[in-house]
């Protein structure tokens, strides 16, 4: 490129040279600003993570607590039948009263139903992630059928199911009470085995698919299998009634 | 000279000043991918987990307090009864053999029906029923009951035929959910944006009213467990 110097367009062209680099440089810090905010966010991940395991190791911590603990007081209460045989029916009563309020670890058979979500290399693009993800309203709905089966008791992740459980979305998780469950998410059901087997798998009342077939049509991975022993663990979370007052009339027929 | 040349020397000049400062500027980022989305279902989570820890530590300081009162009482065989028998009492509210009373809502859900013709579009789902109990208990209910069919572990929502079955019990539209909680907090839950008024409101005929008392029956069915054993 030999120009001669008087082209009045060489002076246009340095500048056009120094603007770019300009422009380029600009660009390059705002690149690394925006890198530095990624950082930045990914130290509160980094925090948040940790936060998480803590918590989730401390809370494992307590539910063992708690469980001593009550370990201890049933056993202060077989102790004190020894002194006063009238407690006898009394305990009887409790017994039966912490069976129906999920407060005893059970076991026999039943179903293990599992739900995850779709393997990644299944979505297509373009999709809505949704269809591919496990809800709160899945879960619900296979409780549902597992209880109307006759599902004696059931656990989510080793969560025990009560009457007021909320089983709700949450990101990634599903919370059951307030405690967040990641997928693949394991139902345990303690019943007649064949029947709640065939209440997932059976046409639905009015000739659809099953819930696992509409479950796997969606693309979620569901299988269910029956299980000769398995293990319903007792709710430890507490039990509140701050509103809720007992009616007297009925407590004292109960007495 | 082409025209075209000019706008080469543009983007390599900026190409250049890109890479000159990015070789020049240490790098402090690692790319680990974080997004502010993942930060934000982090902090979801670890909310939840702290909500379940405070939970957890009364639940230890209520059981410590019980061992402590059976202590002081086992001594005496009268107070020990007594302390027995206070247990049991909250272990059936507990297990939803009580028949409560408290501040709540009812929600009412029935068939869509034309109003001119009085023919029904669209019928009550055991679907619907079921969302709303689950948004219930989301917001705190304590206590609910459907048709007057209380709610226990192992209650079951379940269409059948024409009716809805609780409990084994079949219950026809009207259905008249009674919940007890902080009736604000429920009737607020089920108004949400895109909740679960907005949506049933499409299928059914729904209404939320807050109360200063509802009632809701003890459990009336019997439960046998076949299957089930407690685990020693």
């Amino acid at each position: 490129m030999n120009m001669p110097k008087s082209n009045p367009k060489f002076g246009v062209r340095v500048v056009g040279l120094i603007l770019g680099i300009a422009v380029g440089i600009v660009g390059a810090f705002a690149l690394r600003e925006y890198q530095d905010r990624q950082t930045q966010s990914s130290d509160v991940v980094a925090a948040l993570l940790q936060r998480e395991q803590e918590l989730t190791s401390r809370n494992a911590f307590l539910r063992t607590e708690v469980s001593q603990l009550q370990s201890r007081v049933q056993a202060m209460e077989v102790e004190s039948v020894r002194a006063d045989q009238d407690t006898v029916f009394t305990l009887q009563e409790l017994e039966r009263a912490r069976l129906l309020s999920g407060q005893k670890d059970m076991h026999g058979p039943g179903v293990e139903v599992i739900l995850n979500d779709a393997p990644r290399e299944n979505i297509r693009a373009g999709d809505d992630i949704n269809w591919y993800l496990v809800h709160d309203v899945d879960v619900l709905r296979v409780v549902n059928l597992l209880r109307s089966a006759g599902a004696e008791c059931i656990s989510i992740n080793g969560e025990r199911l009560l009457s007021n459980s909320r089983i709700r979305c949450g990101g990634p998780t599903i919370h059951v009470k307030d405690r967040p469950l990641t997928p693949p998410f394991v139902i345990r059901a303690i019943g007649d085995a064949r029947s709640l087997s065939d209440a997932l798998t059976a046409v639905s009342p009015d000739g659809g698919m099953s819930e696992m077939d509409l479950l796997r049509f969606y693309g979620i991975q569901a299988s269910v299998s029956m299980v000769e022993e398995l293990v319903v663990p007792r709710y430890i979370g507490e039990f509140l009634f701050r509103y809720a007052k007992a009616e007297e009339t009925v407590q004292s027929v109960n007495r | 000279m082409k025209k075209g040349d000019n706008s080469l020397i543009l983007v390599a000049s900026v190409l250049l000043g890109l890479v000159l400062t990015l070789s020049r500027v240490p790098t402090t980022s690692t790319q680990q991918g974080a997004s502010a989305q993942r930060a934000q279902e982090l902090l979801a989570s670890v909310s939840r987990l702290e909500e379940e820890n405070s939970a957890l530590q009364r639940r230890v300081g209520d059981v410590q307090s019980q061992l402590m009162d059976y202590e002081s009482s086992m001594q005496n065989t009268d107070e020990m009864a007594a302390q027995i028998a206070k247990m049991l009492e909250n272990t059936r509210m507990e297990a939803g053999l009580v028949a409560l009373t408290g501040p709540g809502v009812v929600v009412t859900i029935d068939h869509l029906i034309l109003p001119a013709s009085g023919q029904v579009v669209k019928y009550v789902q055991d679907e619907d029923l079921l969302t709303v109990i689950n948004e219930l208990n989301a917001a705190g209910a304590e206590a609910i009951a459907i048709n007057g069919e209380r709610l226990v572990a192992t209650s079951e929502v379940r269409t059948a035929g024409n009716y809805i079955n609780v409990n084994t019990h079949a219950q026809s539209a009207p259905f008249t959910i009674t919940a007890i909680g902080d009736p604000q907090t429920l009737n607020a839950a089920m108004h949400l944006y895109g909740g679960v008024v907005e949506t049933l409101s499409q299928v059914a005929a729904i209404s939320v009213q807050s109360k200063d008392a509802v009632h809701v029956p003890a459990y009336q069915g019997v439960i046998s467990y076949e299957y089930a054993q407690v685990e020693s």
